[in-house]
């Protein structure tokens, strides 16, 4: 379990990290989003102890991560945004290392080695110097070394950053197998990352959080804009001012030449009414789908109407 | 000292696995050689002379005249190696952000640069002791006096574990390796001469410098003089050094 409370981070004047609280479950992978320097990376380098933060706290099982440093430490994975790679080492002496350094010895290096190649797929490059690995190859080795001594806690900054699209898929079906009974935070730029592998979100924007719930919450609490698509084969016969009059529609809108967005308001169910209404018009109804807001759409709603706050 | 050993392993290998520690040990031996052939000739052609001249010199004998000046050669040699061996050392951590993957695994600070230290120190004597040729040919033509072989390598080692924990802490002001070496030289040259060359006007002055300079206590200790204050001051400056250091890697963790 991680929680972060009130934890705020300076850089001299600028405030990276402005007050930020949120709780990740063991079991729980979280996805961590945000604009470009919205202070993900700085957040999870005051997680990982890396870095201390100006002011809050942060714990991990439990355990304060700046009063109990080397037990925390030791049962973290981070992956960093840049793998932390020696790039004169071969993958092998490379994993020995970060198995040794988190304290993993004798036997059981080997082992923790052999089952991390293998689940990053890496057994191939295993005796290759890692400077000489193309860059999707150093971010799985980049992940094995945050995997190697099976930590109870993941931190991953953008861990599928420059993998091909089959290594993509590859590597979110093991970051979710992993979060069956682990504590996982994830950062992304991808959204649809986020909607297929994780269980709820914290999206942060100037170093604030703005939104943190579970991914099925945040739908429902966005729900002000569920809107319904009805495509149609005639739509010359429509018309918009009798839909507009049937209670509990905010707006109509073509959103093409044959397709008719209609905006409800949250609390009632005009579905059945609303097509009928349609049939009647003899519009030849081609398609009726609710449209549940998408996570792109929460995205973009939270971090502009935060910038046009601020 | 959590997870010494990994580290220490960590540094030697990458030592040994560069070309940079051959390169350092061939320039070294190299001249050293040289200077170590050219004060054979001149003594025994010195001795040529002082033999015909019939009274015979105080310390005219091949530990003083060849290895004792051979130990200064040694020092000042290493004034412009001792970057070649140190300026990676924590720079190149973060430049290479591996860093992130030592502070977020339960190592100490303390283990860190003990590693570091020992593993650079640890190059640096293999190198010094690779002229311990020297002394057994002399000793195999002549004959050396073996303590003053002893208190000069001692020195030597010393003066090397001092001059590593500079370069080391220069190493860790910075991501630039090129600055950490310039900055080491700087220092170093600072602290072999200050009290010699850079003299000052006033005596008092002087006395304090020399109590303060590397090339001083060093000195001594190659002229076979076993002062405990010495080992004392050259110990005490490596440590002063390390434990900045520490403190240096400590506070730049508030910087990200
Ligand atoms: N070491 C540092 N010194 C000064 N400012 C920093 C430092 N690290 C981060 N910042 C600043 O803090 C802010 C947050 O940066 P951070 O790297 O956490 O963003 P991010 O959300 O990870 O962005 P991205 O999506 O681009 O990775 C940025 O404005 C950045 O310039
Ligand atoms: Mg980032």
């Amino acid at each position: 379990m991680i929680s972060v409370n009130s934890v705020t981070k300076r850089f001299g004047e600028r405030v990276a990290v402005n007050n930020v609280s949120f709780t990740v479950e063991t079991g729980e992978i979280m996805g961590f989003l945000g604009p470009n320097g919205a202070g993900k990376t700085t957040t999870m380098r005051i997680i990982t102890g890396y870095m201390p933060p100006t002011e809050g706290s942060v714990r991990v099982n439990d355990m304060d991560v700046f009063e109990h440093p080397y037990e925390v430490k030791r049962i973290i994975g981070y992956m960093p945004e840049h793998p932390p790679l020696y790039l004169e080492m071969t993958v092998k002496e490379y994993l020995r290392f970060a198995a040794e350094l988190r304290g993993l010895r004798g036997q059981r290096i080997k082992e923790a080695i052999d089952r991390v190649v293998e689940l990053c797929g890496i057994s191939h490059v295993f005796n290759r110097l890692v400077g000489n690995l193309s860059k999707g190859y150093r971010q799985r080795v980049g992940l094995a070394q945050a995997l190697v001594h099976d930590p109870e806690v993941l931190v991953l900054d953008e861990p599928t950053v420059g993998l091909d699209p089959r290594q993509i898929v590859e590597i979110r079906q093991l970051i979710k197998d992993l979060g069956k009974d682990k504590t996982v935070i994830l950062s992304t730029h991808i959204l649809q990352e986020v909607t297929t592998i994780c269980d709820s979100v914290t999206i942060i924007n100037n170093g604030k959080v703005v939104a943190s719930d579970k991914i099925e919450n945040l739908s429902r609490r966005f729900a002000e804009k569920l809107s319904i698509l009805i495509r149609v084969r005639r739509p010359e016969v429509i018309d918009i001012d009798k839909i507009r009059a049937i209670e509990g529609v905010e707006n109509v809108q073509w959103s093409d030449e044959k397709s008719l967005r209609v905006y409800l308001s949250a609390d009632v169910d005009i579905r059945e009414r609303l097509a009928g209404e349609i049939f009647s018009m003899s519009a030849g109804l081609l398609e009726f789908r609710t449209e549940t807001p998408g996570l792109e759409d929460i995205f973009i709603k939270v971090v502009t109407e935060e910038l046009n706050v601020t | 000292m959590k997870q010494f050993w990994p580290l220490f392993k960590k540094e030697l290998r990458t030592y040994f696995t560069s070309p940079i520690f051959y390169i350092v040990g061939a320039v070294f031996l190299a001249l050293t050689g040289y200077f170590f052939i050219n004060s054979i000739i001149n003594y025994s052609r010195m001795g040529i002379q002082l033999s015909g001249s019939g009274n015979p010199i105080e310390n005219f004998n091949p530990t003083t005249v060849v290895m004792k000046p051979l130990f200064n050669t040694m020092g000042t040699i290493f004034i412009l190696l001792t970057p070649l061996i140190t300026m990676r050392l924590m720079a190149e951590e973060k430049k290479a952000r591996t860093m992130e993957l030592l502070m977020t695994s339960p190592v100490s600070i303390t283990a860190i640069v003990a590693a570091k230290y020992l593993a650079a120190w640890i190059i640096y004597s293999i190198v010094i002791l690779s002229t311990l040729y020297m002394p057994f040919v002399i000793n195999y033509y002549s004959s050396v006096v073996w303590t003053q072989i002893f208190t000069g390598y001692l020195g030597v080692l010393l003066l090397g574990a001092s001059m590593m924990a500079v370069g080391l802490f220069c190493s860790s002001l910075t991501d630039k390796q090129i600055i950490a070496a310039v900055l080491t030289i700087g220092i170093l040259v600072i602290f072999w001469f200050i009290g010699g060359v850079l003299g000052s006007a006033s005596e008092e002055l002087t006395r304090i410098m020399r109590g303060l300079s590397l090339f001083a206590h060093f000195d001594a200790l190659t002229d076979g003089l076993f002062d405990l204050r010495d080992i004392v001051y050259l110990l005490s400056f490596s440590i002063v050094a390390l434990f900045i250091t520490h403190r240096v890697i400590d506070m730049s963790r508030w910087k990200g």
